[in-house]
């Protein structure tokens, strides 16, 4: 195989499962509370900085460090909700789009007060030389490490979903809300729990991100909103969809990197995203109803 | 509360003096006029080119406001089509044929043309679909200019041709800021006319509601493109001006935060109005500078030196946290905010001078009305559970649902509440269920459970206290399987209700989707989640209707059995008679909001409920 193919290859699984994380999350809680969140990209900085503040200022173990970036995003998710959007329940979905911008905006401000403006590279904590080669597919362990975090975590979050009593309630609230609270389901506390797995899926990918490349928070910010397009292909309201519209999404960009060169990698995303809002906006996998609203 | 302030404004419409009436119309105009007379007579540099700079930017809101306002049309490319403009008079303005106005209209033109292209989705897609696309637009035309800007060699950005009319070269301070100012005036006059005429009317149609505007012969998509048209054309002319007067057009400046910046001054300032778009401009742009000054002039501690040290990028993010507070504490924005408090305080000299005739005499009359019917409740040794005093539900239009009723019920009684479509039943039910309490939905009266007033309870704590409604719609979630409806109520996943052979046709369903079930079944299963939420007082809305008569009888027995082997409560709301008439304990009659019958089901049934009870007509 030609080996610029192959690594392409390799690339779209890898961002491919960075999106499918960012999106799922974001499927969350767009059916449990309709807020379409433009702060992914900010929750992405935020998981950045704190993992990289653990590992490598704390001297935390990688494991370690992992769990505690994931405990407190999860717990700044949920504050957002209870501080911020709780207050804004029933707004029009505008308002709460422009929340979300504003939240976005000020998030970033609060990681520059902490850690100061600039970028950081991290250490090799992962092995990036390759660890599986299939012919010129090379794998390294940290794309191992990449792609198995993010499906485990989406796994996790699939399996709640359907097992759980807790995720059951939600599902109850994200299907019909009214009812789900005359039946003692506290919406708010199950509004603040999907605030708290968005931010979470976010942030673990900004972490990926970060180990990949380098922790930038303009480029976190940037991937934060292409993982728009790969949720509106799969369809903004299914799972399934945001899995697999990001892995396919990853393909189209390793795809124009290869024919036209790297800087168009992200306006192929954008071109993508205005083709499927013309094509079909309910994506690939998407409920008809949400595009009527 | 509104009420009284609505007959407040009456009254200030009433009174405002003629002259002042006269007046106002004028007074933005006047304020304007003297504020920019006033800085181009003594500001400072500084002060000027700030001034030209909120004046860019207002121009720019009010263009984006002409979509979001009126048009009700989200965008996030407002920083796409100011490149658009900006781009087009770097490139123009150095060509021989380009000189100072001309590259403002062909601005004008390619931002129209950018309008249309981005409008087009509108063809088929709304709301948060159409900001999408404007936030792919976005993305597509920076990279267009950052290729650009590559391709010509002009990495570090592009400088136009400085402006000159007439051979008169525009300079930096006074003669900007005048040009400016009479442009943007020229632009608030076009949209004033624009807005009192057809175009803003078909507009605010579509922003209220897109069905009803095409169902009274509006044509939405045509209104939403010319909106999608004339904003952009607007802003590029901000962006043609902007590029004037920075002198330099490069790719970055254009960027997402850009965009949301005047997203944020339409929400600051109020959405929909023209003040409110120029008001927001200066707030936000003059926000930074207020806030390096504070801090400037703040005595030294700790707090002052950490702004001090900071305050670059607090000023970078101050516009996100103004939109934020703004949201939570102001939504309807600045200038909507003062003239309200305008009004209130004119009001209020108004009735200080004159006092308002007494309102005693209308008191008066609603204690004069006395011809109520004698209240009855079923008489019974149980405790009484619930009681309903007195009780009241209006809704926002003023329309009044539940007019003063009483109601009583023991405990381990089966209570019905009969009325035709509107009287009110329903109503009652969510008032006593904790429905209203998030919505704008006036509830008076107490609502006594235990003799503990749970009235503006949200419908978990009502719940908890164990009141559980079964309402007339949605009272399955139709996305989950029977056996996880069970689960959501019970930790044991409904293994109690085995014992009850009323949900027996449940056992064989438990897999299947709740959307998939009969009617029948639905209410079998919404009857058992409740169930299984223990109640002490079962409320439920329509048991019967739309069942078949099987099914009804069913229920009728089931709802028997559960009381007379459990004890537990019911209050039924039903349309029919016969089936309440069958299993009820007590009756009330509800008519227009209020009860007009009530006694035992024998009782009732004398009465002839196909007529109409005329007794308050």
């Amino acid at each position: 195989m030609n080996p610029q193919i192959a690594q392409a290859i390799v690339g779209t699984l890898v961002l491919g499962s960075l999106y499918a994380l960012v999106g799922v999350g974001f499927v969350i809680l767009y059916r449990a509370t309709g807020v379409i969140n433009f702060a992914q990209g900010s929750y992405m900085v935020l998981g950045g900085y704190i993992f990289w503040s653990l590992i490598e200022q704390h001297g935390f173990s990688l494991v370690a460090s992992l769990l505690v970036t994931i405990v407190v995003l999860a717990a700044a998710g949920a504050a957002t909700y209870l501080v911020l959007l709780r207050r804004m329940v029933g707004a029009a979905e505008f308002v709460l789009v422009i929340a979300s911008l504003g939240l976005s905006v000020v998030i970033s401000v609060i990681v520059v007060l902490i850690w100061g403006p600039n970028g950081h590279t991290l250490r090799e904590n992962i092995p990036i030389t390759p660890l599986v080669s299939l012919g010129n597919l090379h794998f390294s362990g940290l794309d191992f490490f990449s792609i198995g975090l993010a499906l485990l975590i989406i796994v996790v979050l699939d399996l709640g979903m359907r097992y759980t009593r807790m995720g059951v309630r939600m599902r109850a609230v994200a299907d019909t809300p009214l009812l789900a609270s005359l039946l003692r389901i506290n919406i708010h506390t199950m509004s603040a729990i999907a605030w708290g797995i968005a931010a979470v899926c976010a942030g673990a990918a900004g972490v990926l991100y970060a180990q990949r490349t380098s922790l930038d928070p303009v480029g976190l910010q940037a991937l934060g909103l292409v993982a728009f397009p790969a949720i509106l292909l799969g369809g903004i309201d299914s799972i399934r969809g945001a899995m697999i519209g990001g892995v396919l999404l990853a393909a189209v960009q390793n795809a124009a990197i290869i024919v036209f060169g790297g800087e168009w990698s992200d306006v192929i995303a954008y071109v993508v995203l205005l083709l499927v809002l013309l094509v079909r906006p309910r994506g690939l996998f998407g409920s008809r109803e949400v595009v009527r609203l | 509360m509104t009420a009284s302030a609505r007959a407040v404004l009456g009254l200030e419409r009433a009174r405002s003096l003629p002259a002042l009436r006269r007046v106002r119309p004028y007074t933005g105009w006047l304020l304007g006029i003297l504020l920019v007379a006033f800085l181009v007579a003594v500001g400072s540099d500084f002060a000027l080119f700030v001034t030209g700079t909120v004046i860019i930017y207002a121009i720019s809101a009010l263009g984006l406001d002409l979509l979001m306002g009126r048009a009700g049309q989200v965008s996030i490319g407002n920083a796409a089509l100011m490149a658009v403009g900006a781009y087009v008079t770097a490139i123009v303005s150095t060509k021989p044929w380009g000189p100072f106005p001309i590259p403002l209209l062909i601005a004008a033109l390619a931002g129209g043309l950018v309008g249309l292209v981005v409008g087009l989705p509108a063809l088929r897609l709304r709301g948060i679909y159409l900001a999408l696309a404007t936030l792919a637009l976005h993305f597509i035309v920076q990279f267009g200019a950052d290729r650009y800007q590559q391709k010509s060699g002009q990495i570090s950005g592009i400088t136009p041709d400085a402006p000159s009319i007439f051979g008169f070269q525009i300079q930096y301070g006074k003669s900007w800021v005048i040009l400016l100012a009479v442009l943007l005036g020229v632009v608030v006059l076009v949209l004033r006319n624009v807005f009192r005429h057809q175009p803003g009317r078909m507009w605010m149609a579509i922003r209220e509601s897109e069905l009803a505007a095409a169902a009274i012969g509006v044509n939405a998509t045509r209104w939403k493109i010319a909106a999608f048209v004339t904003s952009s054309a607007i802003v590029a002319i901000a962006g043609s001006l902007f590029a004037y007067y920075t002198q330099s057009v490069s790719s970055e400046t254009f960027n997402l935060d850009f965009a949301i910046t005047f997203i944020v001054m339409i929400i600051i300032g109020g959405v929909g109005s023209i003040a409110g778009a120029i008001a927001g401009a200066t707030i936000v742009t003059m926000a930074p500078y207020a806030l390096t000054t504070i801090t400037d002039h703040l005595p030294s501690s700790p707090l002052s030196g950490w702004l001090h040290s900071n305050i670059f990028y607090l000023n970078n993010g101050l516009y996100g946290l103004l939109v934020l507070f703004f949201l939570l504490y102001q939504p309807e924005g600045v200038v909507p905010g003062l003239r309200r408090l305008g009004r209130w305080a004119v009001a209020r000299v108004a009735a200080a001078a004159a006092p308002p005739p007494a309102v005693a005499s209308a008191t008066a009359a609603v204690e004069g009305d006395a011809d109520e019917p004698e209240v009855r409740h079923l008489q019974s040794a149980a405790r009484t559970l619930l009681r309903v005093e007195n009780l009241g539900v209006t809704y926002r239009t003023g329309a009044r649902a539940v007019d003063g009723i009483e109601l009583e019920v023991p405990e381990g009684a089966i209570v019905a509440l009969l009325g035709r479509n509107g009287a009110g039943k329903t109503s009652t039910l969510r008032a006593i269920s904790g429905f209203f309490g998030s919505e704008r939905v006036r509830v008076d009266g107490r609502i006594l459970v235990d003799g503990r007033d749970v009235a503006g309870f949200s419908p978990v704590r009502a719940a908890k206290m164990g009141l559980v409604l079964v309402p007339e719609r949605d009272k399955v979630f139709s996305g989950l399987r029977v056996s996880e409806h069970l689960r959501i109520a019970d930790r044991e996943r409904g293994e109690s209700l085995r014992e009850e052979p009323l949900f027996a046709p449940l056992w064989t369903r438990l897999d299947s989707p709740a959307g998939l079930l009969s009617g029948g079944e639905r209410q079998l299963l919404s009857l058992s989640t409740a169930w299984l939420l223990r109640p002490r007082l079962l409320m439920i809305d329509e048991l019967s209707l739309g069942l078949a008569p099987v099914m009804i009888r069913r229920l009728v027995a089931g709802v028997r059995e559960l009381r007379d082997k459990h004890g537990m409560t019911f209050l039924l709301v039903e349309q029919n008679a016969a089936a309440a008439l069958e299993v009820a304990d007590w009756v009330y009659v509800m008519e227009a909001g209020r009860v007009v019958v009530q006694g035992t089901p024998a009782e009732v049934a004398r009465h002839n409920l196909l007529t109409p009870v005329s007794a308050h007509a």
